[in-house]
């Protein structure tokens, strides 16, 4: 996947999370990962299948945060973000820095998460 | 080296910028060593070819330790793993130089990762650093 492919993508995610876009989420990540997805927390245990990690974070967090894109550092098949993760009502965020993965129609994450 | 901890990953973390910002070689030199003993390890990713962890850390401190200040945007640390993103400020400019580091620490091991970003319109030659210059031979400084 070429940069300009995995940074639309990336683009694509926040907007749409923050939107409301559940469809054009999801689009996004099957365009991004049509071999397989998968997710890790850092530090909880290994990644896991990333479709239902994926749903779980949108029947939870979608209404409730609002992405702010910090940076976003693409370099090779990888991307790296600094997230700020802005719970919507409130002065409250989470930061995170997430890590993308893209070999050949899979695509790995991993999410480190800095709690308020 | 036993199981590290958070607090020992947090000193790590803000001395060896500390050191940095200090110009204290020796000092950043005696982190890197006490974290890892068995092995350093350095990426910059997307690169094909790679230095040892030594040669980098060491290079990076006497060619470059006074042309960048570093600014720490955020660290996190989960586990037995850090992630910080740093800006790092070219001195005599308003250039910076953004990455996104990754720590994995082992028993006496420490991988490193760097995803770096150069500036826009760099006014510098990026061509000096390790992580921009055109990929040669593994030599390459």
């Amino acid at each position: 996947m070429d940069t300009s492919t995995i940074e639309h993508f990336l683009h694509t995610q926040v907007q749409a999370w923050n939107r409301g876009d559940k469809e054009g989420f999801f689009a996004a990540y099957r365009a991004a990962a049509p071999e397989g997805l998968q997710i890790e927390y850092v530090g909880r245990g290994p990644a896991g299948e990333g479709w239902p990690v994926l749903e779980g974070m949108w029947a939870q967090q979608s209404a409730k945060i609002e992405i702010e894109e910090v940076v976003l550092i693409i370099n090779g098949n990888e991307a790296a973000c600094h997230n700020r993760n802005k719970v919507r009502g409130s002065s409250l965020s989470i930061e995170t820095i997430e890590l993308y993965r893209f070999d050949q129609g899979k695509l790995m994450v991993r999410y480190f998460v800095r709690q308020p | 080296m036993s199981q590290i901890n958070s607090e020992q990953i947090e000193r790590f973390m803000s001395g060896q910028v500390r050191c940095w910002n200090n110009h204290d070689k020796a000092g950043l030199l005696a982190l890197y060593r006490e974290m890892a003993p068995a092995l350093l390890n350095i990426e910059y990713v997307g690169r094909d070819q790679q230095a040892d962890g030594w040669l980098v850390i060491e290079e990076m401190f006497d060619k470059h330790n006074h042309q960048f200040r570093l600014e720490v945007v955020n660290t996190i640390i989960n586990g037995n793993e850090a992630a910080v993103h740093h800006r790092n400020c070219i001195v005599g400019s308003s250039q910076v130089i953004e990455s996104i580091e990754t720590y994995r620490f082992g028993p006496g091991t420490l991988h490193v990762r760097y995803f770096l970003q150069p500036p826009k319109d760099a006014s510098v030659n990026l061509e000096q650093f390790r992580g921009f210059a055109a990929a040669t031979t593994p030599e390459t400084p």
